[in-house]
This record gives structure tokens, sequence and C-alpha cells, in this order.
């Protein structure tokens, strides 16, 4: 006699969760940055003139800047070289700062902030103690301080500011570590003989990173701000190097003469952080399955 | 002043002729940091803007022009936490207070004290507190001062005599005597005062020994109160201008404890307050000897960004802008004829350069420095600054009279000729380099933006960086923009001052030019009577200089001030620019 199992009917078509799909604010706002993205890389080719020429005809005879015109679609700055083009090419840095720092951040952030969570004792004490110091520091204040000490440039500005928010990322994730260890699929994992390494990469870490992507597209907008600001300090990205926050700074005397000049790159520093911000909120609430 | 030039002077140079916008970010980096809202948009630095003009936030954010509401809304929307309270570093809004003179200043004055005094805040607001024996006037003409007429000249022309005007007092009502003048110029010269000033007395005999610390014995004394007597060691035509400037002038012994802070002075006016970075307020002396119509006070507001400082005076807050009329608010200033009666321009004797370090690769190359001083378009550079400008072919600036006229242009603009000399200098494919600044932040000057595209078209790489502070560091820089502004009107001051001064670490002459032939030509014309002999020979060091290419002169700043029209007398001094205080008045306002 012979006995077949069947399958346990766990659920019907009719009960099966609907799949989630992505709300509107993540697809309009990633389409918006994606555009910013793709419009920025594309900027050697699509930029109508080189960003740092100086045009001979791009200053009235008294060496004012020019407004817009059919050469010059957004005028030229104080200089005579192209606004559009140095617009395009401005966000360049900011962009590769930016999401460069928050992926550093971000893996960084996920591996000590395991650690700390998983092995808790010495580790976790140190490590969370190290966060604690770092984030007890003003937090532009540090920034300029290590710049000025390394110097400014666009690699040592990832560092830098990768250096300054990992802590965010890892306290977080230490949290989530803190809480997902003492459920029950990790007591099964270390049962069946699971390393630790194998636990942490396998079990834990793919289990933080909804909370990891979220916080580093806030990383991405807070990182955006403070290149910008930094740059605009004259701390960031150096010149002739184009950039948003270096080109308000050169022109925020021309406020009131020709306030194109910082309204453009201004413009583009609120639309981009408006956009990566709400790509995050986006992205919780279809985690949450919830649709705006 | 001109002496000053190396590190602060080169300030004016970075931003436009008195442009010193860039120079002054440590305010916004305070204002920033302390609000914690880098939000560099436009909206926000329009309330910044207006806000330090003296306007509360509401008042401000008013004033902000309508089309940028939008963008504020959404500049504050991006804001996500730390938005503070603006605080209002202006004067509180009203009428001026007759016989108050309100200057704004984008720097702070490092000192008041006479034997220090070195950079153009200090010698501005220390001419306003004392005299000494000579000044200069407009017209370049030595005007005696505390001095009765000009000095008596021995026949060796190695020693000056000066009788002092017995009417001459101190604050205090003490009279000034020639040994104020002596113990002055001891101290200052002395190894443990440290003077910026010291290289202004060269010529004086045991000066060198004297300032070593090997000898107590100088060459200067007070044959009796009212006589003073200077011994050189080397006959000096242009001595009795040194006399004008502020290292000469005397201190009052008895409370040189308070020499930096609240000093006894001899002359028109006295510190009544001093809010260090903030304010300065000074009062009408009441002892000063040479007694006429002058503003009652004089106040200094400090970090006081110039564009803020125009929107001052036009507010009535303000009587005159001490830095000069930046480049964004020139044209419309000049455009305006509501201003036209107050904005005060011209030349006083200065000149812009690019110093090329001889002792650094690869500018210890002659071909390479003649490449560097074809590739730069001057005339550009002119443009960019509102025309508020003149080339400059030369060292020795074309207001200083009988120089620059018909001076030939050595290196007139070819890049493609630049170009075949860097090659034939054997960098084909050019080089990177340093370029220091004087200003702490880099990219908003008109000279650096230049320099960078020029040289970068020719394939050399420029990279700016603000200049370091100490000696052997600056000595290791390969180019840096250097500005010289007149001490005193001679060439002597200009060629000795750092062309041919002595090329060591610490120096005046950042591009360590040592040419022993052109050191010679100079030390020789020094001695040279005053005369069209003297100004002959001088135009030639000036050629020879440019023929070994170390300094590239830029251009000669022209000088733009704008103030309120209550102020009366305004016109550009030969040195203290921007104005001798007690030569103006106010009328009151309607």
């Amino acid at each position: 006699m012979s006995a077949q199992i069947q399958p346990v009917e766990t659920e019907t078509d009719e009960f099966k969760p609907r799949r989630r799909r992505p709300n509107a604010t993540f697809i309009v706002f990633s389409i918006v940055l994606l555009t910013i993205v793709v419009v920025t890389i594309l900027a050697p080719w699509i930029a109508p003139h080189n960003p740092d020429k100086l045009f001979a005809n791009g200053l009235t005879s008294s060496g004012v800047p020019l407004g817009p015109r059919p050469e010059f679609p957004l005028g030229t700055d104080q200089f005579g070289r192209d606004e559009l083009s140095r617009l395009l090419w401005g966000g360049r840095p900011a962009l590769l700062i930016s999401f460069s720092s928050s992926i550093l951040a971000s893996i960084c952030g996920i591996i000590l902030g395991t650690m700390a969570g998983y092995w808790g004792g010495w580790i976790d004490t140190v490590i969370s103690r190290f966060v604690n110091v770092l984030m007890s520091f003003p937090l532009t204040l540090f920034a300029v301080a290590m710049v000025l000490i390394v110097s400014p440039s666009i690699l040592n500005l990832i560092i830098v500011i990768s250096a300054i928010y990992w802590t965010y990322t890892a306290r977080l994730v230490r949290a989530e570590i803190l809480s997902l260890r003492e459920q029950e699929f990790v007591t099964a994992a270390i049962a069946l003989g699971g390393s630790p390494r194998r636990l942490m990469t396998h079990h834990l870490m793919p289990n933080v990173l909804d909370t990891v992507i979220v916080r580093f597209v806030l990383t991405v907008a807070q990182v955006f701000l403070l290149e910008a600001g930094l740059s605009y300090l004259g701390v960031g990205v150096q010149p002739p190097t184009p950039d948003w926050g270096l080109m308000i700074a050169q022109s925020q005397n021309y406020y009131g003469s020709d306030p194109g000049l910082i309204l453009y790159p201004g413009l583009a520093i609120v639309v981009t952080i408006v956009a990566v911000t709400q790509i995050g909120e986006g992205y919780r609430l279809w985690k949450r399955g919830i649709h705006s | 002043m001109g002496l000053i030039c190396p590190l602060r002077l080169a300030l004016l140079s970075l931003i436009g002729p008195q442009d010193m916008t860039r120079s002054a970010p440590l305010s916004q980096v305070r204002y920033n940091i302390e609000e914690r809202a880098l939000i560099p948009t436009a909206s926000l630095k329009v309330i910044l803007l207006n806000s330090q003009v003296g306007l509360t936030e509401k008042e401000a954010f008013m004033k902000t022009p309508r089309w940028m509401a939008p963008l504020m809304v959404l500049s504050l929307a991006s804001l996500t936490a730390g938005c503070g309270t603006q605080t209002s570093t202006g004067t509180p809004t009203g009428s001026l207070s007759n016989g108050t003179l309100k200057v704004t200043w984008s720097q702070n004055p490092q000192t008041i004290d006479p034997r220090k005094i070195y950079d153009g805040e200090d010698w501005n607001i220390g001419r306003a507190l004392y005299v000494g024996l000579y000044s200069d006037n407009a017209h370049f003409k030595l005007q005696p001062r505390i001095a009765e007429g000009m000095p008596q000249i021995s026949h060796n022309g190695l020693v000056y005599t000066v009788h002092l005007n017995p009417k001459a007092t101190w604050s205090n009502g003490k009279p000034v005597t020639a040994a104020d003048f002596v113990y002055a110029l001891r101290t200052e010269l002395s190894p443990s005062f440290q003077s910026p000033d010291t290289y202004l007395w060269w010529m004086i005999k045991g000066a060198s020994q004297y300032e070593a610390g090997h000898s107590q014995s100088l060459g200067i004394r007070a044959i009796n109160a009212t006589t003073l007597q200077y011994t050189l060691n080397t006959p000096y035509s242009a001595f009795p201008y040194v006399l004008s400037v502020p290292a000469s002038f005397p201190v009052y012994p008895p409370s040189i404890r308070q020499v930096a802070t609240h000093p006894v002075t001899d002359g028109p006016y006295v510190v009544s307050q001093w809010k260090t970075g903030v304010s300065m307020v000074l009062k009408k002396n009441t002892h000063y000897f040479r007694p006429h119509a002058y503003p009652s006070t004089l106040q200094f507001d400090f970090n006081v960004n110039p564009s803020v400082g125009i929107l001052r005076v036009e507010n009535g807050q303000a009587s005159l802008v001490g830095d000069g009329i930046p480049s964004a608010n020139y044209t419309s200033l000049e455009s305006n004829p509501q201003y036209a009666k107050d904005i005060t321009s011209g030349y006083s004797p200065a000149v812009i350069l690019l110093a090329l370090n001889e002792t650094v690769k690869p500018f210890n190359n002659l071909l390479v420095r003649q490449a560097v001083q074809m590739a730069l378009n001057k005339a550009r550079l002119v443009q960019m600054l509102n025309g508020r400008a003149q080339v400059a072919n030369g060292i020795l600036p074309t207001s200083l009279p009988g120089f620059g006229k018909g001076f030939p242009n050595l290196y007139p603009f070819n890049p493609a000729r630049a170009k075949k000399l860097l090659t034939q200098a054997g960098y084909p494919h050019g080089f990177s380099t340093t370029l220091g600044l004087a200003s702490e932040q880099t990219g908003t000057s008109q000279i650096e933006t230049l320099i960078e595209a020029d040289l970068g078209a020719i394939g050399i790489k420029v990279t700016a960086k603000p200049l370091p502070t100490e000696s052997a560091a600056l000595a290791k820089i390969p180019m840096m923009t250097y500005s010289w502004y007149m001490d005193y009107p001679d060439p002597a001051d200009f060629i000795g001052g750092f062309v041919t001064s002595p090329a060591v670490v610490g120096g005046s002459n950042p591009a360590f030019l040592n040419d022993p032939t052109l050191n010679a030509m100079e030390a020789a014309a020094s001695k040279m009577p005053l005369g069209a002999a003297r100004v002959a020979l001088y135009d030639q060091i000036d050629k020879r200089a440019m023929k070994d290419a170390a300094y590239v002169p830029l251009y000669y700043p022209e000088l733009t001030f704008f103030h309120s029209p209550e102020v009366h007398g305004f016109k550009l001094p030969a040195v203290y620019f921007p104005a001798v205080y007690s030569h103006l008045t106010l009328s009151s306002k309607s």
C-alpha cells in the first residue's frame, strides 16, 4: 500500500497577493532624475560650446554678461562663457560625487553595521562609539575641515563625504540586525551550521536591503546638497571645472543685474534634490504597497 | 599699500580693480555654517544680502523680486533642518546722523599701530589717526604736515634735517617732539618688534645691523625737541617721500601699551570704539593742530560684502564703499544718472601682475616665461573688468609721472607663437602648474579665469590654490598673482620695492628675479637726483626687467568708488585711497 503525500494547499489564485507596482511619485521623479543624469552624461555631445571657453563676443564692450540669444541660449556668465554649456557640464561632478559617495557610504555602513549588530560585544561598542563620535561633529564644518586638510579634489571629496555618511547607514543597519538576529530563521540557520559570514551575507544583509536603499536615496540627496555647499564655499569642486554650487558662488554678486546666473544652477540643484528625495519616498511607499 | 602687496593687495587684483567680493568669503562661510542651511539658491542669497543691509527678515523677503517666489518655496522646501532665524548684521534703518561718515569694508584692519601698518585698510585708518612729517597730495607733491618746510639736505645727500611744527600736539594735548619720531623708528626696527615695514628703511644708516640686533646705532636722532635728523648710508633722492608713509609716523611713548587699541594720536581722529571684526568708530581729535571742517565721526563697518555696501549707500545707511565698486554692480550704477555725481574714478599708480618664479621649473626657462607673456589676452581681461583698467606693457604704471607712454609691447598677444616657444623650450605638450592666489576662494576672479583659459589654450594646465602663509611654502609656488600699489610716488618704490628687492625667501620679490645688472642699474638710479635723467634710467630698467619676463604686467587698475550724495570733496588721493577722510565734508540729508 502506498500513500501519496498531497501538497498542502496554502493559497489559491484568489488569495495570492497582487504584485506591487511602483507608484506615480516614484515613476515621475525617476524620469526627472533620469533625464538630468542622461543630460549631464551627454553634456560633451549636446552642450553647444566648450564650457571653459572665454568667447570674444561673450561680453558686451563694457564687460557685461550677455542675455539669452541663439548663440548662447541662456546667455553668458561674467567671464564670457556659455551659461548653458556650463549648466550641462556642471551637474557631472555633483552627480558623480553624490552617487559615488553614497554607494561607498552604503557599502561601509552595511558591513560595519551588520558586524556591530551581529557580533555585539566589544566590536559593537567600538563601532557604535566611533559612529557616535563622528555624528557628534557639525556635519558641514567637519566636511570643510577634512577637505581642507586633504585638499579639495573630486576624489578627495568622495572619500571625505563617504567617511562621514557611512555612519548614518551603519547605525540604521545595526538596529535592524539587532532585531533580525533574534528571529527564528536566524536561529534555524545557526542550527543548520551556517557560518557567521554566511549568516550575515545570505540571511541578514538581504533583509536590510530595503532600508538601506531608502537610506541610500536620502544620502544621495544630502550629499548632493553638501557637495553644492562645499563648492559654494570654495572647498569643493575647483575651477575651472563647472559645478552648480561653484557657479552660484562665482555669480552671486550678479543677483541683481543678471539673476539667471544664479537662478539656473540654483534651480538645477533644487529640482535634482527634490527628485531624489521623492524617489526615496516613492520607493518606501511602493514597498509598503501604498499607491499615492 | 605698495609694499604690502604680496598677499594682501594681490587681493585687489583677483577681483577686479577694487572688487573685493571674493576675498571675504569667511563671513559667508560663517553665515552658512550658522544657518546649517547650505542652500545656495538665488532666493536665499537675496534674503541674505538684503538682511545684511539691515532689513528684517520680513522686509528682506518683501524686497525680493516676485519672480523669485516659486524658487524660494522650492528652496525652503528642500531644507531639512536647522533653518534658523536670519541674523541681521547691518545697521538699523535710518538716515545718516549728521557729521558721521560711514564706510564699509570687506576686510578687517590688522593693526592701527603705525609702526606695523601694512595692509590697505590699515593705511587708510592709520592716515585718519596720525599725521607724519609729510603727505603726498593728489598731484604727487610732497606737502609738509608736522614738518615745517622741506628737509634740509646735506651736500653729500646723506643727512636730512627736518624742523617740526611746535604747534603739533598729541590727542592728550602734549606736544609732538622729535624724540617721538626717534622712539617710533627705533622700536619699529628693533628685532623683537617684527614690523613688516622695515624694508622701507633700507637706506637708513646702520638699519641692517640694528635690525639684526648687532648694533644700537641707527641713523636717526633728535637734535632738540623740534629738530629731527636722519642719516642715510647711501644717497636716496626719494627719501623725503618715505617720510610720508605711515611707517614713518610718530607714536606717543608714555602710552605705548595702548598704541594698538586706543592710541594717543596726532591726526584728525582718535579711536572711540573698536569691535574687532565688526566696526570701529573714530571721533574728532579736539587737539588736532590743523583744525578745519571735516566729519566729526568716522564709522567703519567691517566684513561687509562690497555689493552689500553698495545697497547700504543706496539705502542711505552708509556713506562710502571702501572696497570700490564690484564688477557686478558697476554697469548698473554707472548707467544710472541718479548716481553720476556719486561715482569717483581715476588711476592711482598701481600694477597688477603675474609673477613667474624663476627658481621653480619650468619657469626657470626664459622661453617658457616668454610663452606665458604672449599667451595672455590682456585686452580681454580689461574688457572683463568693465574697461576699468589699462593694458600693462611694462611694470611702471602710466599714471606715474613720466612713465608708460610709448613703452614698447615686447609680448603682443599671440597664442600660436606662445605655443611654438613652449615647444622650443621642450614642452610640446605643455605641462601642469599651480597658480597661487591671495584670495581664500578660487574661481571668482577675472585674472584667475583668464589665466586658466589662456594658458590652457597653449597646453598649460593651471590649478589655482590659495597662497600658503608660510614663507618657505610661498617660495615654491610656481606662479602667483601679485599687485603693487604705490607707497610713495617714485619709480624706486616699484622697482626697488619688488623687482630688484632681494630674491630671498620671505622677501617681496615673488618671481625671485635676480639680475645683477638690473640691480646695479636700480642702485644707480635711486641715487640720482629727481628729474628727467632718473626717469629715463628707470624706463630702461623697466625694459630690461620685461626682457627677463619674470613678471607679467597685466593691467593698471582704475579705481572707482561709490559714495552717498551727502559726501562732498571726494577725490582720489595719490596713495591713501579711497579717501583722506579729513578732506571730506558731509551735508545734512534732505
